[in-house]
């Protein structure tokens, strides 16, 4: 089936030399020091993001369950439990926002990288 | 309630013209996939939230608030924290390997067939099921809405499958991914002048909405009862209650991950970067429409009262009710014209991305390994195909009937989401160990553990008192052995589980030895699908 993936793919995804040569440019992009820094940096970003906002957001179902009382209480006229909910749309908003920041530094990083293999591969 | 038709024909009249324009351009594969991979970022935004807003977040999460207080509210958030894992995991991904479905990425790394056909059939049993929730949904709440109208539970069942098939089958994702737009343009609209009109009823004092609703008065079998609507506690109860809350909460934040009509809406964006893009559009519009539901939902419940609501309908007819009060006759009818564009654009979603996986999985790639035989079979294929998930959902509706308790099959398809699809899609984007055997075996066990759970679960498996009408009956009338309505807590862990043990099991290196391209493709978008250049 292997021939099937690549084969199929490159001729529907219109002309796209680099791919198309060995196979192997895959292993050889994976292998840099840029690429290998992207993933890194991606992973210390979205790792970290995403279990802070699991951790809150299984907060709810566990203060629900064994603090009822906790999230009955009111402060400013709304309850905790209210704003919790607010507050975790909240928390979601400021995350994404923090990504896109972040994300943005890793386009840079996968451009330089495309760049790269352009100008390495694409005379083939 | 001729305003109500007059607007019905309005929204129909617009996504035909839609649908029209969109079969001139629809020409090839990546077209009626795709639309083209030529829309934007907020646009993509908008059609997101139009294809994950169903008439339960607009009707329904208001109602149980109007009804129930705050918690419903608390638990419509869930909604916004499942695009978190879509944002941060998948969506990028997902738009630099893949070509229309899930099943394209798996694809890279696993060997043979079997892989694909498996990802088909859970995309497929996904999209039906929650098809066949949405289309009972459907005729019930046009059936509700337009009471007065004389328009029967079948006939609107019919005339939602007869749409939302002409929407896909001429005009293809192009089409659909603008009836999505309009309603969710409509939407937060409609939403945005509702929650404007409930703060003006209490004089735009947000405080005197919150001290309304800490005394909310009704009646319970005759007796006046005074409770506070803010505060939590009354929808889940022990001695399962916590461990049922939890499995709830990890179907939100695992399960729309692996919700095939979502996915699909990152293949129609020109690059990884404008996927992000668009989830983050659909974030901040589902956040913002969360937080005026629970206005809403308050509003209702302090304006009109839980009396008045359940004496004129019950739960979902809250929002329009309110609409009816606080801005009149006209604003009711237009409300119930967004709840109907609502349900079909969901539908519309459903349909597509249901008939791309059996015509692009299942047919072309699975049967035809791979080979289009003749050019713009694929979309035939899709076209058909379209044609008979259409039909087949609405005889099964019809046959399932208004009062048919179908709340299951959509808790199936988000815990199959959850369990068998959210799994194997991560480990193949970022486990190196992961291999054809961890990828069948983990689509196998999800699948299976969360059908076969809900079988056994209180959702099918409950004794009815003999009061309950024949076609509203739990289908197993036997103590349940399974004791959470929801099986996410046990099915997603297994999921994951028979995925990794699979891997391990297994000595086959062949996809480890492409792991380096699914990498490199993922997160750089090396070769990644171009958007069309021009317009066809």
């Amino acid at each position: 089936m292997n021939s099937k993936e690549s084969g199929g793919r490159s001729v529907t995804g219109g002309a796209k030399p680099v791919q198309q040569t060995t196979g192997t440019v895959w292993d050889r992009v994976a292998g840099s020091r840029q690429f290998e820094n992207l993933i890194k940096a991606k992973k210390r970003c979205i790792i970290p993001l995403f279990l802070v906002f699991a951790a809150y957001y299984l907060l709810l179902p566990l203060l629900m369950a064994y603090a009822p009382q906790l999230l009955a209480v009111k402060v400013g006229g709304m309850s905790l439990a209210y704003l919790f909910g607010l507050s975790l749309i909240f928390l979601a908003w400021a995350i994404v926002w923090l990504y896109v920041k972040v994300a943005a530094r890793f386009d840079v990083m996968a451009k330089d990288i495309l760049a790269d293999v352009r100008r390495h591969e694409g005379g083939e | 309630m001729s305003n109500s038709v007059l607007f019905f024909l309005l929204f129909i009249a617009l996504t035909l013209a839609i649908t029209f324009w969109a079969s001139r351009r629809s020409t090839g594969s990546a077209a009626f996939f795709a639309a083209g991979r030529r829309i934007m970022g907020w646009q993509n935004g908008l059609a997101i939230a139009g294809d994950f807003m169903s008439a339960a977040s607009f009707l329904g999460v208001v109602g149980l608030i109007s009804l129930f207080g705050i918690d419903g509210f608390v638990f419509a958030t869930g909604g916004l924290v499942a695009f978190m894992a879509v944002l941060l995991v998948v969506a990028e991904p997902l738009r630099n390997a893949g070509k229309y479905t899930m099943a394209d990425v798996l694809a890279y790394r696993h060997r043979g067939r079997q892989v694909t056909a498996m990802a088909a059939v859970s995309t497929l049993v996904i999209s039906t099921f929650y098809m066949i929730t949405q289309m009972v949904g459907a005729g019930a709440l046009m059936s509700l809405l337009l009471r007065e109208a004389g328009v029967s539970y079948r006939t609107a069942v019919i005339g939602v499958g007869i749409l939302m098939t002409v929407y896909v089958v001429f005009g293809g994702m192009l089409a659909t991914t603008w009836v999505q737009i309009v309603k969710a343009a409509l939407l937060m609209v409609c939403t945005v002048v509702l929650t404007v009109l409930t703060l003006r009823h209490f004089h735009f004092s947000f405080a005197s909405l919150l001290a309304a609703s800490s005394q909310v008065s009704f009646h319970v079998r005759g007796q006046e009862v005074v409770r506070d609507f803010l505060l939590p506690g009354v929808r889940f109860r022990p001695p399962y209650g916590s461990l049922e809350l939890l499995s709830l909460s990890l179907v939100y934040l695992f399960g729309t991950a692996g919700l095939p009509h979502i996915l699909s809406r990152f293949y129609t964006v020109p690059d990884a970067k404008t996927a992000r893009s668009s989830v983050v559009w659909a974030m901040v519009l589902i956040g913002a429409f969360f937080i005026m539901t629970s206005i809403l939902g308050l509003g209702a419940a302090t304006i009109l009262g839980p009396d008045y609501i359940l004496s004129h309908g019950g739960t979902n007819m809250s929002t329009p009710l309110l609409a009816r009060i606080i801005a009149g006759d006209i604003f009711f009818a237009f409300v119930t014209a967004v709840a109907f564009a609502t349900i079909l654009a969901v539908v519309a979603g459903l349909t597509i991305s249901a008939s791309t996986s059996f015509a692009h999985d299942f047919w072309t790639n699975v049967i035809h390994r791979g080979v289009e035989r003749k050019a713009g079979e694929t979309v035939l294929v899709a076209r058909v195909a379209a044609f008979v998930v259409a039909g087949a959902s609405i005889v099964v509706a019809i046959l399932l009937g208004p009062t048919a308790n179908v709340t299951v099959l959509a808790t199936l398809a988000m815990a199959v989401g959850g369990s068998a699809n959210f799994p194997v899609i991560v480990l193949s984007i970022f486990w190196r160990r992961f291999n054809t055997a961890g990828a069948l075996s983990g689509l196998i066990v999800g699948l299976a553990a969360s059908v076969g759970l809900i079988l056994v679960s209180p959702t099918v498996m409950t004794i009815d008192p003999s009061t309950v009408a024949a076609n509203a009956r739990h289908l197993i009338q036997a103590k349940p052995w399974f004791p959470l309505e929801n099986p996410a807590l046990v099915s997603i862990p297994l999921g994951f589980l028979a995925a990794i043990f699979g891997s391990l099991l297994s000595r086959d290196t062949s996809s480890t030895a492409k792991y380096n391209e699914l990498l490199v493709r993922s997160n750089t978008g090396l070769g990644a699908e171009k958007a069309a250049a021009t317009s066809a």
